[in-house]
C-alpha cells in the first residue's frame, strides 16, 4: 500500500466529491493505522467512499454486511464440522481435526490472514447487536484474532477498515475510542452540484445549480424517507433527459405516496407566496 | 506559529470547564500525528485537533464552538444544515454576519437575539406552572419574533436562491426555538419560586434526559431510537420463541439422514413442538398523567408490532383498545396523530381504570401464558384493584414485565397501586429515559421466561 496521501483531485477523479475535511480524516486514519468510523444518515455515499477508497488504493474489497443477529460464525471463523466428521471416520491417518483445513474463513478472518493489501468494509454496524460490537474490538485494536483451538492469529499491518454506521442506535464508547469518526452528512448544494455536473449528460451549470438547491430543500422538509444522492442524481438525469416538469416523475424521487404530497404542497405554498 | 504543549493544556483546561472532557488516548493519537507531521500553521494543528478527538455528533458541534470560544479559529462546517450563503445576502450585512458567525460554530449571536426576544415580553411570569414549550409558543406569536425572521423575506431573488433562502429560514428557526428553549430554562431555573418539576436540571447527557424534558429535535431523535429498540425487542422475541420451538432430537430421521453420508450424523433433525407458541403481548396506558411518556410507550409498540405480526398491541385509559391493526397502516411520522384522537379511546370517564382494563385485557386475550409488557404508572384514581385480578393476570401470563415512567420514590404514593402488582411475579422496573430503557429491554430474558 502507497503512504502517499490522498487529494481532493484523486477522489473526484474517480467520481466522489467531497471536502478537503473528509480527505483529511481519510489521510490521517491511514498514516495511523486507525479504523475509521463513517457515521450519516442513509444514502450519503459512506459505502461508496469505501469502494472508491479501495478502488483508488487499489485494494481488495472484504465486505462484511451486518445484520441483525450476526454472530461469530458468520463473521469470523467457524469450524467445517462435516468435514472433521467424516476425517474422524478415516482412522488411516491421524489429522489434527482443529488445523486451517477445516477452518471456515469469513470476511473479518479473511481480511486478517490475505496475503493482498485490502480494504475491511463493516457495513451498517449499527444493525449488528451490541455483543456483536464487543467481538470486534480485538480486531479493530489489536490486529488479532484469537480462536481457542488455535491461538491467536495475527494479522498483516496492510488494511485499511471502516465501519459505517446509519446511527439508528448509539455505538458502545468502546467501539467508538478504537476509531478515527467521520460525519457524512448529506451533501452542500455546492457538492450536489458538482455531482450532478458529472454524471448527468448534457446538464447546464445553471440546471445543476437549480436542481441542487431544489433537492437540498426537498431534504429538509419533514419526509419519512430522506432521497438519497442516488435517487436524486438519477431524478434529474431523467428529468434532463425527459425535459419534463419537476413535479413528475416523482416516484424516482420519493418513495412515499405522503413524502410526494408533503413537497407538492410545500411548493404550492411557495409559488403562492412568489405570486403575491 | 504551531500548537505548542502548554498551550494544549490550557485549552484542555478550559475544555474541562466547560464540561468537555477529551480522553487521554485521543490527545496521544494528535500527539503522535502532530509530530510525525509536522504541521506548520496553527490552522491546521486546530484542524487536526478537530478531526481526532471528538467521537460522535454531539462532541462535534461542542468542540467546534468550543475552538471558536478559544482560539477564534473557525473550523469549516461541510454539514448540509449549515447556511447557504447567496449572491442576494450581500445587500444585508447583519444577516450575512449572523448566518456566518453560527456557520462558524459561534453561538454569540443567537444568543443575543435569543436574551433579547425573552426579555422584550417583561409581562411574561416565568413561575406558573406550564412547560417551557408554552413559553415558546408565546415568544413565537410576538411581533418582535416575526420581525427577526423577516430578514429573510425582504430579497428580491430568483427562483432556485428563493429555495436556497426557504431552506436558510427553516434552519435559522429550528436554531433560534432551540437556542430560546435554554433561555427559558436558564430564566425559569434562576427563580426560585417558579415551577419546577423534580430534577428540571437538563442533564449532559441525551439518554439520561428524562423524556418529559426533551425538546423537539431531541424528541424526534429519541423517538427514531426508541421505534428501533421495539424492532429489537420483536427480534429478541422472536428469535427466542424460534429455539423454543425446538423440540427433543428426531433421532428415527436423523439415522436415515445420516445414511447418505455413511453413517455421519450431518444434519440433526428435530421435532417440532407441538404445545402452542407463546405469544408476547403489549399494552401502554395512554391517560393523562403519563403525558410525554405514553408517546415513546407507543412508538415502542410501533416498533414491535410493525416487525411481526403475531405480536398483539393494546392502548389503554378505561377500557383497552387493540391498535396493532391501526399502528400497521400508518407511517412512522403518524404516530402522533393517535393521540388527537385520544376520545376514541375513552371508555367511561377518561380516568385511568387498571381494574377494568386488565379484565377486558384477560377477557379479549386468548393466548395462553404468554408475556405481557406493561407500561404505565399504575395511578388507579383511588380505584381499587381486586385480589382476585391480581391472581386472574398470574394465571393467565407466564410473567408480567411492568415498565412505570414514574421515579421509583413516587412508587406507592397517592393513587399509585404498585406494591399491589409488585406482590406477584412482576418484575418491575423505573424507565423515565432512553438509558433506562435500553438497559430494560436489554435485561429483559425471554429464555429465562419460556423455558422456566
Amino acid at each position: 500500500m502507497n503512504n502517499q496521501d490522498i487529494t481532493l483531485k484523486d477522489l473526484s477523479e474517480k467520481g466522489y466529491f467531497t471536502h478537503q475535511s473528509l480527505v483529511d480524516v481519510v489521510n490521517a486514519a491511514k498514516y495511523l493505522n486507525k479504523p475509521l468510523l463513517v457515521e450519516g444518515p442513509a444514502g450519503t455515499g459512506k459505502t461508496f467512499l469505501a469502494k472508491t477508497l479501495s478502488d483508488l488504493l487499489s485494494l481488495d474489497l472484504i465486505r462484511l454486511q451486518c445484520h441483525e443477529g450476526i454472530d461469530e460464525d458468520k463473521a469470523v471463523y467457524e469450524w467445517n464440522y462435516k468435514k472433521q466428521l467424516l476425517s474422524i471416520q478415516d482412522k488411516s491417518d491421524k489429522k489434527n481435526l482443529f488445523s486451517e483445513e477445516y477452518l471456515i474463513k469469513r470476511p473479518l478472518l479473511q481480511a486478517l490472514t490475505s496475503e493482498a493489501d485490502n480494504l475491511l468494509l463493516i457495513d451498517e454496524i449499527d444493525r449488528a447487536d451490541e455483543e456483536f460490537e464487543a467481538l470486534l474490538l480485538e480486531i479493530l485494536a489489536e490486529n488479532q484474532i484469537t480462536i481457542p483451538e488455535m491461538g491467536t492469529i495475527k494479522g498483516n499491518e496492510n488494511k485499511i477498515i471502516i465501519l459505517t454506521s446509519n446511527n439508528t442506535r448509539e455505538l458502545s464508547d468502546a467501539l467508538r475510542r478504537r476509531c478515527i469518526y467521520l460525519y457524512l452528512d448529506f451533501p452542500t448544494i455546492e457538492i450536489e452540484k458538482k455531482v450532478l455536473m458529472n454524471s448527468v449528460e448534457k446538464i447546464t451549470s445553471d440546471e445543476a445549480t437549480k436542481y441542487a438547491s431544489l433537492i437540498a430543500y426537498i431534504r429538509n422538509l419533514n419526509l419519512n424517507k430522506i432521497p438519497s444522492l442516488i435517487e436524486s442524481v438519477e431524478w434529474v438525469k431523467y428529468n434532463i433527459f425527459n425535459k419534463g416538469n419537476t413535479n413528475e416523475n416523482l416516484g424516482i424521487l420519493l418513495k412515499d405516496k405522503s413524502d410526494q404530497k408533503i413537497y407538492l404542497e410545500s411548493i404550492e405554498k411557495l409559488n403562492e407566496s412568489n405570486n403575491k | 506559529m504551531s500548537l505548542t504543549t502548554s498551550e494544549l493544556v490550557k485549552f484542555t483546561d478550559f475544555c474541562k470547564k466547560n464540561k468537555f472532557y477529551i480522553p487521554v488516548e485521543s490527545l496521544e493519537t494528535f500527539l503522535k500525528f502532530k509530530i510525525q507531521k509536522d504541521f506548520d500553521s496553527l490552522q491546521q494543528n486546530i484542524n487536526y485537533l478537530y478531526y481526532l478527538i471528538p467521537k460522535d455528533r454531539e462532541d462535534q458541534n461542542t468542540l467546534r464552538t468550543l475552538i471558536h470560544k478559544y482560539f477564534q479559529i473557525e473550523i469549516e462546517n461541510v454539514s448540509s444544515s449549515t447556511f447557504q450563503i447567496i449572491d442576494e445576502y450581500r445587500q444585508n450585512q447583519a444577516l450575512l454576519d449572523i448566518l456566518e458567525n453560527i456557520n462558524s460554530g459561534g453561538i454569540e449571536e443567537l444568543n443575543r437575539i435569543s436574551i433579547d426576544l425573552i426579555t422584550n415580553d417583561i409581562d411574561a411570569d416565568f413561575s406558573r406552572p406550564v412547560s417551557d414549550l408554552y413559553w415558546l409558543n408565546q415568544i413565537k406569536k410576538t411581533k418582535k419574533y416575526k420581525e427577526i425572521l423577516s430578514i429573510f423575506d425582504n430579497f428580491d431573488m430568483s427562483t432556485f436562491s428563493q429555495l436556497t433562502n426557504e431552506l436558510n429560514k427553516n434552519n435559522f428557526e429550528r436554531l433560534l426555538d432551540n437556542s430560546i428553549l435554554e433561555k427559558i430554562r436558564v430564566e425559569r431555573n434562576k427563580q426560585k419560586s417558579a415551577y419546577k418539576p423534580s430534577e428540571l436540571e437538563p442533564k449532559n447527557q441525551l439518554n439520561e434526559t428524562d423524556f418529559l424534558f426533551t425538546n423537539q429535535d431531541e424528541r424526534k431523535l429519541l423517538l427514531e431510537q426508541t421505534y428501533q429498540l421495539g424492532n429489537k425487542l420483536a427480534v429478541k422475541y422472536k428469535r427466542y420463541v424460534r429455539e423454543f420451538s425446538k423440540g427433543k432430537l428426531f433421532f428415527r430421521k436423523t439415522i436415515r439422514k445420516s445414511l447418505a453420508s455413511g453413517g455421519v450424523l450431518q444434519n440433526i433433525i428435530f421435532k417440532p413442538r407441538i404445545r402452542q407458541k407463546p405469544k408476547l403481548t403489549i399494552i401502554c396506558d395512554i391517560s393523562g398523567s403519563m403525558a410525554l411518556n405514553s408517546l415513546f410507550g407507543v412508538t415502542l409498540l410501533y416498533g414491535m408490532v410493525t416487525k411481526f405480526a403475531s405480536i398483539r398491541a393494546y392502548v389503554f385509559i378505561d377500557g383497552i383498545t387493540d391498535i396493532s391493526k391501526h399502528l400497521r397502516h400508518i407511517k412512522k411520522n403518524e404516530i402522533e396523530t393517535i393521540f388527537s384522537r385520544w376520545s376514541e379511546f375513552v371508555k367511561s370517564d377518561g380516568h385511568s381504570d387498571y381494574q377494568k382494563s386488565f379484565e377486558e385485557l384477560i377477557e379479549s386475550d386468548t393466548s395462553e401464558k404468554g408475556t405481557l409488557i406493561v407500561i404505565g404508572d399504575a395511578r388507579n384514581n383511588y380505584r381499587n384493584i381486586s385480589e382476585n385480578l391480581i391472581i386472574n393476570l398470574s394465571n393467565k401470563y407466564k410473567k408480567i414485565f411492568w415498565i412505570n415512567p414514574e421515579q421509583k420514590k413516587y412508587w406507592n404514593t397517592g393513587d399509585s397501586q404498585m406494591k399491589k402488582f409488585q406482590e406477584i411475579n412482576f418484575k418491575t422496573s423505573e424507565v423515565r429515559n432512553y438509558k433506562q430503557l435500553k438497559s430494560f429491554i436489554k435485561e429483559l430474558d425471554f429464555k429465562k421466561v419460556l423455558t422456566s
